[in-house]
Protein backbone atom coordinates (compact mmCIF):
# COMPACT_ATOMS: atom_id res chain seq x y z
CA UNK A 1 0.00 0.00 0.00
CA UNK A 2 2.58 2.48 1.14
CA UNK A 3 5.04 1.53 -1.56
CA UNK A 4 2.19 1.82 -4.02
CA UNK A 5 1.55 5.38 -2.91
CA UNK A 6 5.12 6.33 -3.69
CA UNK A 7 5.23 4.58 -7.02
CA UNK A 8 1.88 5.97 -8.07
CA UNK A 9 2.88 9.57 -7.62
CA UNK A 10 1.88 10.15 -11.22
CA UNK A 11 -1.72 11.12 -11.68
CA UNK A 12 -2.58 8.34 -14.00
CA UNK A 13 -1.93 4.66 -13.53
CA UNK A 14 -3.49 1.78 -15.35
CA UNK A 15 -3.75 -1.88 -14.67
CA UNK A 16 -2.15 -3.90 -17.41
CA UNK A 17 -4.63 -6.79 -17.24
CA UNK A 18 -7.67 -4.63 -18.01
CA UNK A 19 -7.83 -1.49 -19.99
CA UNK A 20 -9.63 0.88 -17.59
CA UNK A 21 -7.92 4.10 -16.61
CA UNK A 22 -8.80 6.44 -13.76
CA UNK A 23 -8.41 10.20 -14.06
CA UNK A 24 -8.76 12.19 -10.84
CA UNK A 25 -9.16 15.89 -10.15
CA UNK A 26 -9.48 17.82 -6.87
CA UNK A 27 -11.47 20.99 -6.24
CA UNK A 28 -8.30 22.51 -4.72
CA UNK A 29 -4.57 21.74 -4.77
CA UNK A 30 -4.05 23.53 -1.48
CA UNK A 31 -6.35 24.06 1.49
CA UNK A 32 -5.25 27.29 3.12
CA UNK A 33 -5.96 27.97 6.75
CA UNK A 34 -6.61 31.63 7.52
CA UNK A 35 -7.98 33.13 10.73
CA UNK A 36 -11.58 32.27 9.79
CA UNK A 37 -10.88 28.59 9.03
CA UNK A 38 -13.58 26.33 10.48
CA UNK A 39 -13.04 23.16 8.49
CA UNK A 40 -13.72 22.65 4.82
CA UNK A 41 -14.76 20.30 2.07
CA UNK A 42 -12.58 18.97 -0.71
CA UNK A 43 -14.32 17.48 -3.72
CA UNK A 44 -12.72 14.63 -5.66
CA UNK A 45 -13.91 14.23 -9.25
CA UNK A 46 -12.95 11.43 -11.55
CA UNK A 47 -13.78 9.54 -14.67
CA UNK A 48 -13.31 5.93 -15.71
CA UNK A 49 -11.70 5.95 -19.15
CA UNK A 50 -11.39 3.20 -21.72
CA UNK A 51 -14.07 1.08 -20.07
CA UNK A 52 -14.59 -2.06 -22.21
CA UNK A 53 -18.13 -3.00 -23.16
CA UNK A 54 -19.73 -4.78 -20.21
CA UNK A 55 -16.86 -3.71 -17.93
CA UNK A 56 -19.12 -2.52 -15.09
CA UNK A 57 -20.63 -2.28 -12.65
CA UNK A 58 -17.77 -0.62 -10.82
CA UNK A 59 -17.05 -0.08 -7.17
CA UNK A 60 -14.74 2.64 -5.95
CA UNK A 61 -12.85 3.23 -2.73
CA UNK A 62 -11.34 6.69 -2.28
CA UNK A 63 -8.88 6.87 0.59
CA UNK A 64 -7.47 10.20 1.80
CA UNK A 65 -4.58 10.12 4.27
CA UNK A 66 -2.92 12.99 6.15
CA UNK A 67 0.68 13.18 7.42
CA UNK A 68 1.82 10.05 9.29
CA UNK A 69 2.77 10.30 12.96
CA UNK A 70 3.19 7.94 15.89
CA UNK A 71 -0.17 7.86 17.65
CA UNK A 72 -0.09 6.60 21.22
CA UNK A 73 -3.18 5.02 22.77
CA UNK A 74 -3.22 5.17 26.56
CA UNK A 75 -5.46 3.05 28.70
CA UNK A 76 -6.38 4.06 32.23
CA UNK A 77 -6.96 1.51 34.93
CA UNK A 78 -7.67 1.63 38.62
CA UNK A 79 -4.46 1.30 40.62
CA UNK A 80 -4.70 1.67 44.40
CA UNK A 81 -8.01 3.51 44.06
CA UNK A 82 -6.75 5.99 41.44
CA UNK A 83 -7.40 5.95 37.72
CA UNK A 84 -3.96 6.24 36.13
CA UNK A 85 -2.43 5.23 32.81
CA UNK A 86 -1.76 1.50 32.91
CA UNK A 87 -0.57 0.81 29.40
CA UNK A 88 0.46 2.76 26.31
CA UNK A 89 0.29 1.28 22.81
CA UNK A 90 2.18 3.07 20.03
CA UNK A 91 0.94 3.04 16.45
CA UNK A 92 3.90 4.21 14.33
CA UNK A 93 3.25 5.82 10.92
CA UNK A 94 -0.49 6.04 11.54
CA UNK A 95 -2.31 8.65 9.45
CA UNK A 96 -3.29 11.74 11.47
CA UNK A 97 -6.18 12.20 9.05
CA UNK A 98 -8.00 9.34 7.32
CA UNK A 99 -11.11 9.30 5.18
CA UNK A 100 -12.28 6.09 3.53
CA UNK A 101 -15.17 6.67 1.11
CA UNK A 102 -16.76 3.98 -1.00
CA UNK A 103 -19.68 3.45 -3.37
CA UNK A 104 -21.59 1.03 -1.16
CA UNK A 105 -21.31 -0.87 2.13
CA UNK A 106 -19.45 -4.20 2.08
CA UNK A 107 -22.52 -6.29 2.97
CA UNK A 108 -24.43 -4.97 -0.06
CA UNK A 109 -21.59 -5.26 -2.49
CA UNK A 110 -22.10 -8.89 -3.48
CA UNK A 111 -20.07 -10.53 -6.19
CA UNK A 112 -18.75 -7.39 -7.80
CA UNK A 113 -17.42 -6.06 -4.53
CA UNK A 114 -13.82 -5.62 -3.38
CA UNK A 115 -12.43 -8.67 -1.53
CA UNK A 116 -12.48 -8.45 2.30
CA UNK A 117 -8.74 -7.78 2.55
CA UNK A 118 -9.13 -4.68 0.42
CA UNK A 119 -12.13 -3.20 2.16
CA UNK A 120 -11.21 -3.36 5.80
CA UNK A 121 -11.80 0.40 5.91
CA UNK A 122 -10.30 2.28 8.84
CA UNK A 123 -8.92 -0.86 10.49
CA UNK A 124 -6.85 -1.56 7.38
CA UNK A 125 -4.86 1.61 8.12
CA UNK A 126 -4.09 0.75 11.74
CA UNK A 127 -0.63 -0.81 11.93
CA UNK A 128 -0.80 -4.12 13.76
CA UNK A 129 -4.44 -4.92 13.13
CA UNK A 130 -7.24 -5.84 15.53
CA UNK A 131 -6.82 -5.11 19.25
CA UNK A 132 -8.63 -3.24 22.00
CA UNK A 133 -6.20 -0.34 21.54
CA UNK A 134 -6.79 -0.28 17.77
CA UNK A 135 -10.55 -0.22 18.32
CA UNK A 136 -10.11 2.66 20.78
CA UNK A 137 -7.87 4.52 18.32
CA UNK A 138 -10.52 4.27 15.59
CA UNK A 139 -13.34 5.27 17.95
CA UNK A 140 -11.51 8.31 19.36
CA UNK A 141 -10.20 9.52 15.99
CA UNK A 142 -13.73 9.21 14.57
CA UNK A 143 -15.11 11.19 17.52
CA UNK A 144 -12.57 13.95 16.80
CA UNK A 145 -13.62 14.03 13.17
CA UNK A 146 -10.09 13.09 12.09
CA UNK A 147 -10.93 9.62 10.83
CA UNK A 148 -14.11 8.80 9.01
CA UNK A 149 -15.60 6.08 6.88
CA UNK A 150 -18.59 6.60 4.61
CA UNK A 151 -19.86 3.59 2.69
CA UNK A 152 -21.94 5.80 0.43
CA UNK A 153 -19.44 8.63 0.13
CA UNK A 154 -18.68 8.04 -3.56
CA UNK A 155 -21.44 8.64 -6.09
CA UNK A 156 -21.41 7.74 -9.78
CA UNK A 157 -23.06 10.60 -11.66
CA UNK A 158 -23.17 8.52 -14.83
CA UNK A 159 -21.55 5.13 -15.60
CA UNK A 160 -18.09 6.66 -15.93
CA UNK A 161 -18.17 9.93 -13.91
CA UNK A 162 -17.92 9.90 -10.12
CA UNK A 163 -17.65 12.40 -7.29
CA UNK A 164 -16.78 12.24 -3.57
CA UNK A 165 -16.52 14.87 -0.86
CA UNK A 166 -13.75 14.70 1.73
CA UNK A 167 -14.72 16.56 4.87
CA UNK A 168 -11.75 18.28 6.58
CA UNK A 169 -12.46 19.11 10.24
CA UNK A 170 -11.42 22.42 11.90
CA UNK A 171 -8.59 20.58 13.71
CA UNK A 172 -7.22 19.13 10.45
CA UNK A 173 -3.47 18.42 10.63
CA UNK A 174 -1.06 20.57 8.60
CA UNK A 175 0.99 18.97 5.82
CA UNK A 176 0.84 16.79 2.72
CA UNK A 177 -2.25 14.68 1.99
CA UNK A 178 -2.71 11.92 -0.51
CA UNK A 179 -5.92 10.83 -2.22
CA UNK A 180 -5.91 7.33 -3.64
CA UNK A 181 -8.78 5.95 -5.72
CA UNK A 182 -9.10 2.22 -6.41
CA UNK A 183 -11.53 0.97 -9.01
CA UNK A 184 -12.95 -2.52 -8.56
CA UNK A 185 -14.75 -4.70 -11.01
CA UNK A 186 -15.68 -8.31 -10.41
CA UNK A 187 -13.97 -8.26 -7.04
CA UNK A 188 -10.52 -7.17 -8.12
CA UNK A 189 -8.68 -3.89 -8.62
CA UNK A 190 -8.74 -2.84 -12.24
CA UNK A 191 -7.32 0.66 -11.92
CA UNK A 192 -5.64 2.87 -9.37
CA UNK A 193 -4.75 6.52 -9.27
CA UNK A 194 -3.46 9.02 -6.73
CA UNK A 195 -3.39 12.77 -6.42
CA UNK A 196 -2.06 14.89 -3.60
CA UNK A 197 -2.88 18.18 -1.97
CA UNK A 198 -1.53 20.25 0.91
CA UNK A 199 -3.10 21.76 3.98
CA UNK A 200 -1.13 24.88 4.88
CA UNK A 201 -1.51 27.96 7.02
CA UNK A 202 -1.81 31.19 5.05
CA UNK A 203 -1.09 34.85 5.58
CA UNK A 204 -0.78 36.02 9.18
CA UNK A 205 -1.10 32.49 10.63
CA UNK A 206 1.66 31.16 8.38
CA UNK A 207 3.89 34.14 9.22
CA UNK A 208 3.44 33.72 12.98
CA UNK A 209 4.06 29.97 12.88
CA UNK A 210 7.14 30.48 10.69
CA UNK A 211 8.66 33.14 12.95
CA UNK A 212 7.88 31.10 16.10
CA UNK A 213 9.70 28.13 14.60
CA UNK A 214 12.73 29.89 13.08
CA UNK A 215 13.36 32.98 15.23
CA UNK A 216 12.63 31.35 18.55
CA UNK A 217 14.47 33.77 20.83
CA UNK A 218 13.16 36.82 18.98
CA UNK A 219 9.62 35.48 19.05
CA UNK A 220 9.89 34.75 22.77
CA UNK A 221 11.25 38.22 23.44
CA UNK A 222 8.41 39.73 21.39
CA UNK A 223 5.77 37.86 23.41
CA UNK A 224 7.50 38.85 26.67
CA UNK A 225 7.59 42.50 25.52
CA UNK A 226 3.90 42.27 24.60
CA UNK A 227 3.17 40.98 28.12
CA UNK A 228 5.01 43.95 29.66
CA UNK A 229 3.20 46.35 27.31
CA UNK A 230 -0.20 44.90 28.26
CA UNK A 231 0.67 45.02 31.97
CA UNK A 232 1.86 48.64 31.71
CA UNK A 233 -1.18 49.70 29.64
CA UNK A 234 -3.59 48.15 32.14
CA UNK A 235 -1.76 49.90 34.96
CA UNK A 236 -1.76 53.28 33.18
CA UNK A 237 -5.40 53.11 32.08
CA UNK A 238 -6.90 52.00 35.35
CA UNK A 239 -4.54 53.85 37.69
CA UNK A 240 -6.45 55.50 40.47
CA UNK A 241 -3.79 56.94 42.74
CA UNK B 1 -16.75 34.44 16.25
CA UNK B 2 -14.06 31.91 15.47
CA UNK B 3 -10.39 32.57 14.97
CA UNK B 4 -7.64 30.12 14.08
CA UNK B 5 -4.74 29.90 16.54
CA UNK B 6 -1.50 29.67 14.53
CA UNK B 7 0.51 27.60 17.07
CA UNK B 8 -2.26 25.61 18.78
CA UNK B 9 -3.47 24.79 15.21
CA UNK B 10 -7.15 24.76 16.09
CA UNK B 11 -9.89 27.37 15.73
CA UNK B 12 -11.37 28.76 18.95
CA UNK B 13 -14.34 30.96 19.77
CA UNK B 14 -12.82 34.40 20.46
CA UNK B 15 -15.65 35.44 22.76
CA UNK B 16 -15.42 32.21 24.75
CA UNK B 17 -11.66 32.58 25.35
CA UNK B 18 -12.05 36.29 26.06
CA UNK B 19 -14.88 35.57 28.52
CA UNK B 20 -12.81 32.93 30.29
CA UNK B 21 -9.88 35.34 30.55
CA UNK B 22 -12.22 38.05 31.89
CA UNK B 23 -13.60 35.72 34.58
CA UNK B 24 -10.21 34.36 35.62
CA UNK B 25 -8.81 37.93 35.55
CA UNK B 26 -11.63 39.02 37.86
CA UNK B 27 -10.80 36.24 40.32
CA UNK B 28 -7.07 36.94 40.14
CA UNK B 29 -7.56 40.68 40.73
CA UNK B 30 -9.91 40.02 43.61
CA UNK B 31 -7.58 37.65 45.44
CA UNK B 32 -4.21 38.94 44.24
CA UNK B 33 -3.27 35.61 42.63
CA UNK B 34 -2.05 34.82 39.11
CA UNK B 35 -4.95 32.55 38.24
CA UNK B 36 -2.84 30.09 36.25
CA UNK B 37 -4.24 27.16 38.24
CA UNK B 38 -7.70 28.07 36.88
CA UNK B 39 -6.81 29.16 33.33
CA UNK B 40 -4.51 26.30 32.29
CA UNK B 41 -7.07 23.54 33.00
CA UNK B 42 -9.79 25.60 31.25
CA UNK B 43 -7.64 25.98 28.12
CA UNK B 44 -6.89 22.25 28.07
CA UNK B 45 -10.62 21.58 28.52
CA UNK B 46 -11.55 23.57 25.36
CA UNK B 47 -9.05 21.55 23.33
CA UNK B 48 -5.82 23.56 23.38
CA UNK B 49 -2.84 21.15 23.44
CA UNK B 50 -1.39 20.99 26.96
CA UNK B 51 2.06 22.27 25.92
CA UNK B 52 0.54 25.31 24.15
CA UNK B 53 -1.87 26.02 27.03
CA UNK B 54 0.89 26.03 29.66
CA UNK B 55 3.26 28.06 27.45
CA UNK B 56 0.68 30.68 26.39
CA UNK B 57 -0.60 31.15 29.93
CA UNK B 58 2.89 32.20 31.10
CA UNK B 59 2.93 35.64 29.33
CA UNK B 60 -0.61 36.33 30.59
CA UNK B 61 0.48 35.76 34.19
CA UNK B 62 3.54 37.95 33.50
CA UNK B 63 1.33 40.76 32.18
CA UNK B 64 -1.02 40.79 35.16
CA UNK B 65 1.92 40.45 37.56
CA UNK B 66 3.60 43.47 35.90
CA UNK B 67 0.45 45.57 36.43
CA UNK B 68 0.62 44.66 40.12
CA UNK B 69 4.39 45.22 40.34
CA UNK B 70 4.01 48.77 38.99
CA UNK B 71 1.27 49.55 41.55
CA UNK B 72 3.23 48.10 44.50
CA UNK B 73 6.48 49.73 43.33
CA UNK B 74 4.82 53.16 43.48
CA UNK B 75 4.00 52.39 47.11
CA UNK B 76 7.57 51.16 47.78
CA UNK B 77 6.07 47.81 48.78
CA UNK B 78 8.46 45.47 46.96
CA UNK B 79 11.50 43.93 48.64
CA UNK B 80 13.69 43.38 45.57
CA UNK B 81 16.46 41.83 47.65
CA UNK B 82 14.08 39.22 49.08
CA UNK B 83 12.63 38.68 45.60
CA UNK B 84 16.08 38.03 44.12
CA UNK B 85 16.99 35.51 46.85
CA UNK B 86 13.70 33.67 46.20
CA UNK B 87 14.42 33.76 42.47
CA UNK B 88 17.86 32.22 43.03
CA UNK B 89 16.13 29.20 44.53
CA UNK B 90 13.38 29.38 41.93
CA UNK B 91 15.78 28.87 39.01
CA UNK B 92 17.11 25.64 40.58
CA UNK B 93 13.59 24.43 41.43
CA UNK B 94 12.23 25.22 37.96
CA UNK B 95 15.13 23.33 36.33
CA UNK B 96 14.38 20.27 38.47
CA UNK B 97 10.68 20.70 37.74
CA UNK B 98 11.18 20.73 33.95
CA UNK B 99 13.35 17.61 34.23
CA UNK B 100 10.70 15.85 36.36
CA UNK B 101 7.98 16.99 33.91
CA UNK B 102 9.80 15.39 30.98
CA UNK B 103 10.55 12.15 32.86
CA UNK B 104 6.90 11.77 33.82
CA UNK B 105 5.72 12.66 30.32
CA UNK B 106 7.99 9.96 28.88
CA UNK B 107 6.49 7.49 31.36
CA UNK B 108 2.97 8.46 30.26
CA UNK B 109 2.02 9.39 33.83
CA UNK B 110 2.04 13.18 33.48
CA UNK B 111 -1.74 13.57 33.74
CA UNK B 112 -1.88 11.51 36.92
CA UNK B 113 1.08 13.35 38.49
CA UNK B 114 -0.45 16.75 37.67
CA UNK B 115 -3.85 15.70 39.02
CA UNK B 116 -2.36 14.27 42.24
CA UNK B 117 -0.22 17.41 42.71
CA UNK B 118 -3.22 19.69 42.23
CA UNK B 119 -5.26 17.66 44.73
CA UNK B 120 -2.47 17.70 47.35
CA UNK B 121 -1.42 21.35 46.91
CA UNK B 122 -4.89 22.86 46.52
CA UNK B 123 -6.36 20.61 49.20
CA UNK B 124 -3.64 21.48 51.71
CA UNK B 125 -3.58 25.25 51.09
CA UNK B 126 -7.37 25.49 50.68
CA UNK B 127 -7.98 23.43 53.82
CA UNK B 128 -5.56 25.49 55.93
CA UNK B 129 -7.06 28.76 54.69
CA UNK B 130 -10.60 27.49 55.27
CA UNK B 131 -9.86 26.53 58.88
CA UNK B 132 -8.04 29.82 59.52
CA UNK B 133 -10.72 32.04 57.97
CA UNK B 134 -13.65 30.23 59.63
CA UNK B 135 -11.90 30.60 62.99
CA UNK B 136 -11.38 34.31 62.38
CA UNK B 137 -14.99 34.75 61.30
CA UNK B 138 -16.22 33.01 64.44
CA UNK B 139 -14.02 35.27 66.55
CA UNK B 140 -15.72 38.09 64.68
CA UNK B 141 -12.60 39.89 63.49
CA UNK B 142 -9.77 39.70 61.05
CA UNK B 143 -7.02 38.52 63.36
CA UNK B 144 -3.33 38.92 62.56
CA UNK B 145 -1.47 35.75 61.59
CA UNK B 146 -0.69 33.60 64.61
CA UNK B 147 2.86 33.74 65.99
CA UNK B 148 4.67 30.48 65.68
CA UNK B 149 7.47 30.57 68.17
CA UNK B 150 8.78 27.05 67.49
CA UNK B 151 9.16 27.49 63.74
CA UNK B 152 10.77 30.87 64.29
CA UNK B 153 13.53 29.61 66.53
CA UNK B 154 14.32 26.69 64.22
CA UNK B 155 14.85 29.04 61.26
CA UNK B 156 16.65 31.54 63.45
CA UNK B 157 19.35 28.96 64.17
CA UNK B 158 20.45 28.64 60.51
CA UNK B 159 23.63 30.30 59.19
CA UNK B 160 24.10 32.80 56.28
CA UNK B 161 21.82 35.48 57.71
CA UNK B 162 20.84 38.44 55.65
CA UNK B 163 18.93 41.61 56.52
CA UNK B 164 15.89 42.52 54.42
CA UNK B 165 15.03 46.12 55.28
CA UNK B 166 11.68 46.48 53.54
CA UNK B 167 10.45 43.16 54.85
CA UNK B 168 11.80 44.03 58.30
CA UNK B 169 13.30 40.56 58.77
CA UNK B 170 16.81 39.28 59.48
CA UNK B 171 16.95 35.60 58.55
CA UNK B 172 19.14 32.95 56.96
CA UNK B 173 18.92 32.83 53.16
CA UNK B 174 18.83 28.99 53.21
CA UNK B 175 15.10 28.54 54.02
CA UNK B 176 14.28 31.36 51.56
CA UNK B 177 16.21 29.65 48.76
CA UNK B 178 14.50 26.34 49.67
CA UNK B 179 11.11 28.06 49.54
CA UNK B 180 11.91 29.61 46.15
CA UNK B 181 13.09 26.22 44.86
CA UNK B 182 9.91 24.51 46.05
CA UNK B 183 7.72 27.14 44.36
CA UNK B 184 9.82 26.96 41.17
CA UNK B 185 9.54 23.16 41.09
CA UNK B 186 5.76 23.13 41.58
CA UNK B 187 5.35 26.01 39.14
CA UNK B 188 7.27 24.24 36.38
CA UNK B 189 5.37 20.96 36.86
CA UNK B 190 1.88 22.45 37.19
CA UNK B 191 2.28 25.50 34.91
CA UNK B 192 1.31 27.94 37.64
CA UNK B 193 2.97 31.03 39.13
CA UNK B 194 2.71 29.79 42.68
CA UNK B 195 1.62 33.10 44.26
CA UNK B 196 -1.02 31.35 46.33
CA UNK B 197 1.76 29.22 47.86
CA UNK B 198 4.38 31.94 48.28
CA UNK B 199 2.14 34.50 49.97
CA UNK B 200 1.01 32.34 52.92
CA UNK B 201 4.55 30.96 53.38
CA UNK B 202 6.08 34.43 53.64
CA UNK B 203 3.27 35.73 55.87
CA UNK B 204 2.96 32.80 58.26
CA UNK B 205 6.51 31.37 58.38
CA UNK B 206 8.72 34.44 57.82
CA UNK B 207 6.21 37.04 59.07
CA UNK B 208 6.92 39.54 56.35
CA UNK B 209 4.32 42.38 56.36
CA UNK B 210 1.40 41.45 54.08
CA UNK B 211 1.70 44.50 51.80
CA UNK B 212 5.38 43.75 51.08
CA UNK B 213 4.64 40.03 50.63
CA UNK B 214 2.12 40.59 47.86
CA UNK B 215 4.37 43.06 45.98
CA UNK B 216 7.44 40.82 46.33
CA UNK B 217 5.49 37.73 45.32
CA UNK B 218 4.26 39.55 42.21
CA UNK B 219 7.84 40.57 41.36
CA UNK B 220 9.01 36.96 41.74
CA UNK B 221 6.10 35.73 39.58
CA UNK B 222 6.82 38.38 36.90
CA UNK B 223 10.46 37.33 36.47
CA UNK B 224 9.65 33.60 36.64
CA UNK B 225 6.88 33.84 34.03
CA UNK B 226 8.94 36.03 31.64
CA UNK B 227 11.69 33.40 31.87
CA UNK B 228 9.12 30.62 31.36
CA UNK B 229 7.77 32.39 28.25
CA UNK B 230 11.28 32.58 26.76
CA UNK B 231 12.09 28.96 27.68
CA UNK B 232 8.88 27.61 26.17
CA UNK B 233 9.42 29.70 23.01
CA UNK B 234 13.03 28.56 22.60
CA UNK B 235 12.71 24.87 23.49
CA UNK B 236 9.22 24.00 22.17
CA UNK B 237 8.06 26.94 19.99
CA UNK B 238 4.77 26.37 21.80
CA UNK B 239 3.80 29.96 22.74
CA UNK B 240 0.72 31.04 20.80
CA UNK B 241 0.89 34.82 20.53
CA UNK B 242 -2.75 35.14 19.40
CA UNK B 243 -4.00 33.07 22.33
CA UNK B 244 -1.67 34.91 24.73
CA UNK B 245 -2.91 38.31 23.49
CA UNK B 246 -6.55 37.27 23.97
CA UNK B 247 -5.77 36.05 27.48
CA UNK B 248 -3.83 39.21 28.35
CA UNK B 249 -6.58 41.51 27.08
CA UNK B 250 -9.40 39.70 28.90
CA UNK B 251 -7.28 39.08 31.98
CA UNK B 252 -6.15 42.67 32.48
CA UNK B 253 -9.68 44.08 32.09
CA UNK B 254 -11.20 41.44 34.37
CA UNK B 255 -8.49 42.01 36.99
CA UNK B 256 -9.32 45.73 37.30
CA UNK B 257 -12.92 44.92 38.23
CA UNK B 258 -11.76 42.12 40.53
CA UNK B 259 -9.45 44.52 42.39
CA UNK B 260 -12.32 46.96 42.98
CA UNK B 261 -14.59 44.23 44.36
CA UNK B 262 -11.75 42.77 46.41
CA UNK B 263 -10.96 46.11 48.05
CA UNK B 264 -14.55 46.41 49.28
CA UNK B 265 -14.42 43.06 51.03
CA UNK B 266 -12.86 42.18 54.37
CA UNK B 267 -9.66 40.19 54.34
CA UNK B 268 -11.19 37.23 56.14
CA UNK B 269 -14.09 37.04 53.67
CA UNK B 270 -11.62 37.04 50.78
CA UNK B 271 -9.57 34.27 52.38
CA UNK B 272 -12.71 32.18 52.96
CA UNK B 273 -13.81 32.57 49.32
CA UNK B 274 -10.33 31.79 48.01
CA UNK B 275 -10.16 28.73 50.27
CA UNK B 276 -13.49 27.48 48.85
CA UNK B 277 -12.29 28.15 45.29
CA UNK B 278 -9.03 26.25 45.85
CA UNK B 279 -10.90 23.34 47.43
CA UNK B 280 -13.44 23.26 44.57
CA UNK B 281 -10.68 23.01 41.95
CA UNK B 282 -8.94 20.39 44.11
CA UNK B 283 -12.15 18.32 44.32
CA UNK B 284 -12.54 18.57 40.54
CA UNK B 285 -9.08 17.01 40.09
CA UNK B 286 -9.82 14.42 42.80
CA UNK B 287 -12.95 13.40 40.86
CA UNK B 288 -10.82 12.99 37.72
CA UNK B 289 -8.59 10.57 39.63
CA UNK B 290 -11.19 8.54 41.50
CA UNK B 291 -14.32 8.45 39.32
CA UNK B 292 -14.39 5.84 36.56
CA UNK B 293 -13.59 7.76 33.35
CA UNK B 294 -16.24 7.80 30.59
CA UNK B 295 -13.59 6.42 28.26
CA UNK B 296 -10.52 4.70 29.75
CA UNK B 297 -8.67 5.20 26.45
CA UNK B 298 -7.08 8.38 25.13
CA UNK B 299 -5.03 9.13 22.00
CA UNK B 300 -2.05 11.49 21.79
CA UNK B 301 0.30 12.31 18.93
CA UNK B 302 3.86 11.45 19.91
CA UNK B 303 5.79 14.42 18.61
CA UNK B 304 9.47 13.52 18.29
CA UNK B 305 10.52 17.20 18.31
CA UNK B 306 8.87 17.96 21.67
Amino acid sequence: MRAWGLVAAACLTASSARSEDLVLALSAQEITIASNFAGGDLTVFGIVKNAPAGGGPYDLIITTTGPAETLAVREKARVAGLWITRSTTDFPYAPTFLSVLSTRPPEESGAGAPPPSERSGLLGHVPGGVSAAAAALIRIQERRGLWLQDDRGVAFLDPSLFRATVRLPPNVPIGAFEVEARLYSGGSVVARSTVSFRVAKAGFEAGVADVAERLRLGYGLAVAALALLFGWAASAMFRRD
Amino acid sequence: MQTYLPIAEIPVDVLLVFGMALAVGFVSGMFGIGGGFLMTPLLIFIGIPTAVAVASEAPQIAASAFTGVLAYHRRQAIDFRLGLVLLGGGVVGAGLGVWFFNVMRAAGQLDAIIAVSYVVVLGAIGGLMLVESVRSLMRGEASPPPRRAGRRSMIAGLPLKMRFRRSMIHVSVLPLIALGAGIGFIGAVLGIGGGFLLVPALVYVFRVPTAVVVGTSLFQILVTMLAATLLHAITNASVDIVLAALLMLGGSIGAQFGVRVGQKMRGVQLRLLLALLLLAVGVRFLADLTVRPADPFSVVVKDPSR
